[in-house]
């Protein structure tokens, strides 16, 4: 076989070690690449992309907590690989585990600051959260890189609106309500006036972009809006 | 003792959706059209192929549609996922909280699909979808759906439109079709992608 050729004309390859493991792999020999793998770590616990293959394999039998532990002693020595990061952060994810994802995607921003799309990715997961007051400067934060971001400029409304509705609900009751301020975390909270104006640039910004869109996303949009 | 019927413009559209993202989890919208206590799926909108646990553009989306159902005369009618992990076919936890939130925004009797791909293969005789209906605010799987066979007094049934359509869906997929399918996710890319109606999609299917 190519294998046996390689293995016999460059003996002790890493890079032929890793094409065996990655056939192993597809052949569904899970365990034989485990090991391979593994061997080849304990003769370089510093070698990257064996470091790489073990994590990978692990997320593809299913082992989710075993990649994690596996990625986080990684990210240990490797702490400038971004995307390292950005594969831990979709791993605590898949365990719902959304404040360690949090702490992940910021490592990514702090390394990648002007890149918007990591900028979205760390607001849909607060706002998923619950944090509003994070969401919003993130979202604010996109439309700045990137300008007329349409999914930005939607986060900003949809975040602007639910903390006046937010307040609103706040000043009705007539005194602070404690358990929804600890649901939504309004902690910096923006003036209403400053929300308000937020809101409505989000919508001029929107009606601009829907536009050049179709006749049903148009109307759908614009009535979204309205509300 | 709700009958469900899933119309071809539903499923076909909810498997190209499936079939465009194979690598990644999807979901997506049923619409439903209510008559003489019968549910009929009439419509899919697929709305996102990235970051599906994640709620802000979800909720943009479901409070668009909703409105854009009513303007129909139908309502939200359910939910579909299908995981990244083709193994999967339980209805997961961040699953279940999106599909309360459809629930709440239709009327009852919402229907959650978990996507089986193992049944959405060229030869396939069964539809490749798992249905959960809310019984006591859990969503419970429904034993034996497509099977045909006597629903247990009380038991919801469902069924395919007609006996074309897992042909002329597996026919849509081999000719990629899936190329014509837009979801939220690309609409807020490109807005002028009509993610609603899927116009060219829905007339090469109804013609297929």
């Amino acid at each position: 076989s190519v294998l046996f050729l390689l293995d016999t004309r460059f003996n002790g390859s890493q890079r032929v070690k890793r094409l065996s493991g990655l056939v192993k792999e597809a052949l569904g020999q899970s365990d034989e690449a485990h090991a391979l793998y593994t061997e080849m770590l304990d003769k370089d616990a510093t070698n990257v992309l064996a470091s790489k293959r073990l994590i990978a394999l692990l997320k593809a039998q299913g082992h989710i907590q075993q990649a994690i532990k596996e990625l986080v002693t990684y990210l240990d020595t490797h702490g400038n690989d971004f995307e390292a990061w950005l594969e831990l952060a979709h791993l605590y994810l898949a365990q719902h585990m959304y404040p360690q994802a949090a702490f992940c995607l910021e490592e990514v921003i702090l390394q990648q600051p002007a890149n918007h799309y990591f900028h979205l990715h760390y607001a849909e997961l607060q706002y998923t959260m619950g944090h509003l007051d994070v969401a919003l400067k993130e979202y604010l934060r996109v439309v700045e890189l990137s300008t007329d971001n349409v999914r930005g400029f939607y986060g900003v409304k949809l975040t602007a609106d639910r903390m006046l509705a937010e307040a609103k609900k706040g000043k009705g009751s007539g005194k602070k309500d404690q358990q929804s301020s600890n649901a939504l975390r309004m902690d910096i909270v923006p003036q209403q006036a400053t929300l308000e104006r937020l809101s409505e640039l989000a919508t001029e910004r929107l009606v601009s972009a829907y536009n050049r869109a179709g006749e049903s996303s148009k109307k759908a949009a614009e009535k979204w809006l309205k509300e | 003792m709700t009958e469900y019927t899933i119309s071809l413009q539903a499923y076909a559209k909810a498997v190209l959706h499936c079939a465009k993202y194979p690598w990644a989890t999807v979901h997506g919208l049923l619409l439903a059209e209510k008559k003489d206590g019968k549910v009929r799926m009439v419509d899919a909108i697929p709305l996102a192929h990235n970051w599906t646990q994640l709620t802000p553009m979800f909720d943009v989306a479901l409070q668009q549609v909703q409105a854009y159902a009513k303007a129909k005369g139908w309502s939200v009618g359910g939910y579909y996922v299908a995981y990244e992990d083709t193994e999967a076919t339980q209805l997961s936890a961040s699953s279940a909280l999106l599909a309360r939130a459809v629930a709440a925004a239709g009327d009852e009797g919402a229907v959650a699909f978990v996507v089986d791909a193992k049944k959405l293969g060229p030869g396939s005789t069964q539809p490749g979808l798992v249905p959960y209906l809310s019984v006591d605010s859990q969503w419970k799987e429904q034993p034996a759906a497509f099977s045909g066979a006597k629903a247990k007094s009380g038991a919801a049934t469902f069924v395919l439109e007609n006996n074309r359509v897992l042909a002329a869906t597996q026919k849509l997929v081999a000719e990629r079709a899936d190329i014509d399918i837009h979801d939220f996710d690309e609409h807020l890319d490109d807005v002028a992608l009509n993610w609603l109606q899927n116009n060219a999609l829905s007339e090469r299917i109804r013609t297929a």
